[in-house]
């Protein structure tokens, strides 16, 4: 791995004191370096954007913008966070390390400046970042950069005994933090065959030697090993006996692991560098060999929900930048032992070899789950993605390799087939479901010519008159021998094979028709919700098809209202903007269902075209809970100042009336009010619930 | 001697010749520092003084000026204490241990 001369390296100094600027200056340009002063914050923010510099070192303390708030700065405009940012600092002041290292600083180094451990400490950021430049490539990469820049600060006093450190260097150590720590405490987790390095290089030291640099392996809790290496300074008194040894200690772990990984190219993925399919199979069958004392593990096989969609939209470009970036978030969320590995073009595996129990597996997927929520930056905006993940545990489910791999990708198929964005254990009826809904699937085909596809309509009232106001249309499949089947079991079917286009149109146009003749009975401002899916909304004749339903009628198209989910709304915003502006320039108004279920982001809720929020019934059953009344709240209040109607769905209680009543609601939908219904019955109930003033 | 060599020493074996460069910046700065210092006291300007005094701090620290750096500390420590009161006594030290670095370097650079 080439590491970049120091000729082309630009640093650049932020630093008001001119002596040490200029110190500092000639000091890194002796051994090479294009040095750029800044003699406050704000002028070195403007030498960033200008220059471009490969490291920055930034005094803590300085008038106009101080080196905390330079630094934060410095972040948010570099989107990679690769860039090592070197904190000057007053000696000993752990907190103002750790306040450095909090903002963003990946090291620190404090006056007097030892000169010789400066430019050390420059050649080891500027290392670690270059590697992990060239080894991954994505800024959720380089998010590890820091981590791996991030040194622990250590003294000992040789004469009392005692270890001064950063809280990241009792980290490193696994030992707990502790003002008054001896050397022997603090080495303690130290692998004791390596313990003779470190006498050895005392000894060194007390016969006079000023330099230390060593590496060693700390067992950690887990009981992996660390490999540490540290850099120090010895200092000596008047005798020539050591006073104290001051330094640094580095997790280089991962430095050992690149250098293993190259042996393995062949069983690499080019793309994403995690181990590919052959690799995986060779670990599991390992790890199922040497489990000997039959503890749990786990495979977890996932895809990414409507990739070949991402590709389309994005470009494939993009699409393998997302994959690559997805790698490396996966790197970082696994645990040290877990295997991580590229099975497919957008399908990942996961080993987890040893889990302590079930607990501790269900937390595991929850940070799994959330961790790769997060959306992505592409071309500079957020993507957001949703996975299906199956999970097969073993020796509970099997224990052979094939048959573990097998049964995790059935639960995958599974949590596809559920409509995606789930986590999804085997089950060993999962089979049967399978063989089930190959026949349901034959029959979904044939339900829309037998005329089995029904249009249920739920009242809506106005939450200050609790008078009928409209009705949201819901699909229904009467199915000839399984009886009436819900939505949330045959439309991700319908989805899964494109029928859900045919579905959606049927209906569009049966809830306009059917709306209309509501009006013409005298119902006349009779509003009416029409769900779009993920598939219709990628549909290119999306526009065509509502227009067309419309224009069979004479129904104004301000009564429509259509709704999307969340998560749909935010899987391709820039488009779905696109495409919803262009509804709302027709006059549709335009939802956005489940709200608070998805990853809500306040920032493109502002910028989608929207009418009007559904608060998920979910937050609406919570109400009971302080948690749920305060989400409920926040939910309130944001549609208040965002300018949004609001529709509370699920209500079902008097309570949960009352709790929106006199709030920023305006719509009530639920079983209190109706539950959904035909259209006869619909029809009934409107003359009952309210019948209109003839 | 008011600077300690050690530190100034291992600057002068990176630097070399150069290294005469940054103690003429010390020794055009910290006068400078000495004027603004007097006269964000003289107004009680806290700030001020706490910003200049960690300046005097940090750029005597790193030529070795070991006890103006520490100086400069203790009236950073009362300027952040908004004990005024003990200005001008540690501004008194502050011009007399600056006058002994001074002279010190002068001579240190005659060596060259």
């Amino acid at each position: 791995m080439s590491i970049s001369e120091p000729e082309n390296i630009k640093i650049l100094i932020i630093e008001d004191d001119p002596v040490t600027s200029l110190a500092v200056t000639k000091v890194l340009e002796k051994t090479g370096h294009i040095v750029i002063q800044a003699n406050n914050g704000r002028e070195g923010l403007n030498a960033y954007t200008e220059h471009k510099p490969n490291l920055v070192i930034v005094d803590a303390m300085m008038p106009v913008m101080n080196g905390y708030d330079t630094i934060k700065a410095i972040r948010n405009l570099e989107h990679r966070h690769s860039l090592p940012l070197i904190m000057l600092t007053a000696l000993d002041d752990i907190d103002s390390i750790n306040k450095a290292f909090e903002f963003g600083a990946t090291d620190f180094v404090t006056k007097p400046i030892n000169w010789s451990l400066l430019t050390q400490r420059i050649k080891y950021a500027l290392r670690s970042s270059q590697i992990e430049k060239q080894f991954r490539k994505t800024q959720s990469q380089l998010i590890y950069a820091q981590r791996l820049a991030k040194l622990g600060y250590w003294e000992w006093d040789a004469k009392l005994d005692k270890i001064t450190a950063s809280q990241s260097a009792f980290e490193l150590f696994n030992v707990p933090i502790n003002s008054n720590s001896t050397l022997d405490n603090f080495l303690s987790r130290v692998l004791p065959k390596d313990m003779p390095l470190i006498q050895q290089i005392i000894t060194d030291a007390r016969s006079g030697q000023p330099h230390i640099q060593i590496s060693f392996r700390v067992i950690q809790q887990d009981g992996h090993l660390r490999h540490i290496e540290c850099l120090g300074e010895v200092s000596f008194d008047d005798d020539d006996a050591i006073s104290k040894i001051t330094g640094s200690a580095q997790d280089i772990s991962r430095l050992h692991k690149t250098e293993t990984l190259i042996h393995y190219q062949s069983k690499h993925d080019t793309l994403t560098e995690l181990p590919n399919r052959a690799s995986f199979n060779e670990m599991l069958t390992k790890a199922l060999a040497e489990n000997t004392n039959k503890h749990l593990g786990a495979v977890l096989i996932f895809d990414i929900d409507r990739f070949k969609q991402i590709n389309k939209n994005l470009g494939q470009d993009k699409g393998d930048d997302v994959l690559i970036s997805l790698a490396q978030r996966l790197n970082r969320i696994t645990r040290e032992g877990d295997f991580v590995a590229r099975i497919g073009s957008d399908e990942f595996a996961i080993l987890l070899p040893h889990i302590e129990n079930s607990n501790e597996l269900n937390l595991i997927i929850n940070r799994f789950s959330n961790d790769l929520n997060a959306p992505f930056v592409v071309n500079n905006k957020d993507l957001f993605v949703s996975y299906s993940c199956g999970i097969s545990v073993f020796p509970n489910d099997a224990t052979d390799t094939e048959t573990v791999i097998e049964h995790a990708n059935s639960a995958r198929v599974s949590a596809k087939a559920s409509g995606g964005n789930q986590f999804t254990f085997y089950r060993p009826d999962m089979n049967d479901d399978a063989l089930d809904m190959l026949s349901l699937e034959n029959d979904l085909r044939k339900a829309l010519i037998n005329k089995e596809i029904e249009v249920f309509y739920q009242p809506q009232v106005d939450a200050k008159t609790l008078k009928p106001i409209g009705c949201e249309a819901l699909v229904r499949w009467r199915h000839p021998t399984r009886g009436l089947i819900v939505p949330n079991v045959f439309v991700p079917l319908a989805e899964s094979t494109g029928m859900i286009i045919e579905i959606g149109r049927f209906i569009a146009e049966t809830a306009i028709k059917q709306t209309e003749k509501w009006h013409s009975m005298g119902y006349d401002q009779i509003r009416i919700g029409i769900n779009l899916s993920s598939r219709q909304f990628s549909q290119s004749s999306l526009i065509d098809d509502i227009q067309s339903s419309l224009q069979k009628t004479n129904l104004p198209s301000h009564f429509i209202d259509l709704e999307i989910t969340e998560s749909l709304a935010m899987s391709d915003a820039e488009n779905n903007i696109e495409i919803l502006s262009r509804l709302k320039g027709l006059g549709f108004k335009i939802s956005i269902d489940d709200f608070g279920t998805g990853y809500s982001s306040l920032a493109y809720l502002h910028s989608f075209p929207i009418d009007t929020i559904k608060i998920d019934r979910s937050f609406v059953l919570n109400l009971d809970t302080l948690q749920g009344e305060a989400i409920a709240k926040t939910i309130l209040a944001m549609a208040e100042s965002l300018n949004l109607e609001v529709i509370a769905e699920g209500i079902e209680l008097d309570e949960q009336q009352d709790f929106f009543f006199g709030k920023h609601c305006d719509i009530f939908q639920g079983y209190k009010f109706g539950k959904p219904m035909p259209h006869k019955e619909f029809t009934q109930w409107l003359e009952q619930y309210n019948p209109p003033v003839k | 001697m008011h600077i300690d060599l050690n530190n100034l020493n291992m600057l002068k074996d990176i630097l070399g010749n150069e290294f005469v460069d940054i103690l003429n910046v010390f020794l055009e700065t910290t006068p400078d520092y000495i004027v603004q210092l007097q006269e964000a006291a003289s107004v009680k300007d806290i700030d001020k003084v706490k910003l200049i005094s960690h300046s005097i701090k940090g750029s005597s620290a790193n030529i070795g000026a070991n006890q103006l750096s520490i100086l400069g500390a203790e009236l950073e420590q009362t300027a952040k204490n908004n004990d005024t009161e003990a200005f001008e006594d540690l501004i008194t030290k502050i011009v007399d241990e600056a006058n002994s670095v001074e002279a010190d370097l002068q001579t240190y650079i005659q060596t060259f």
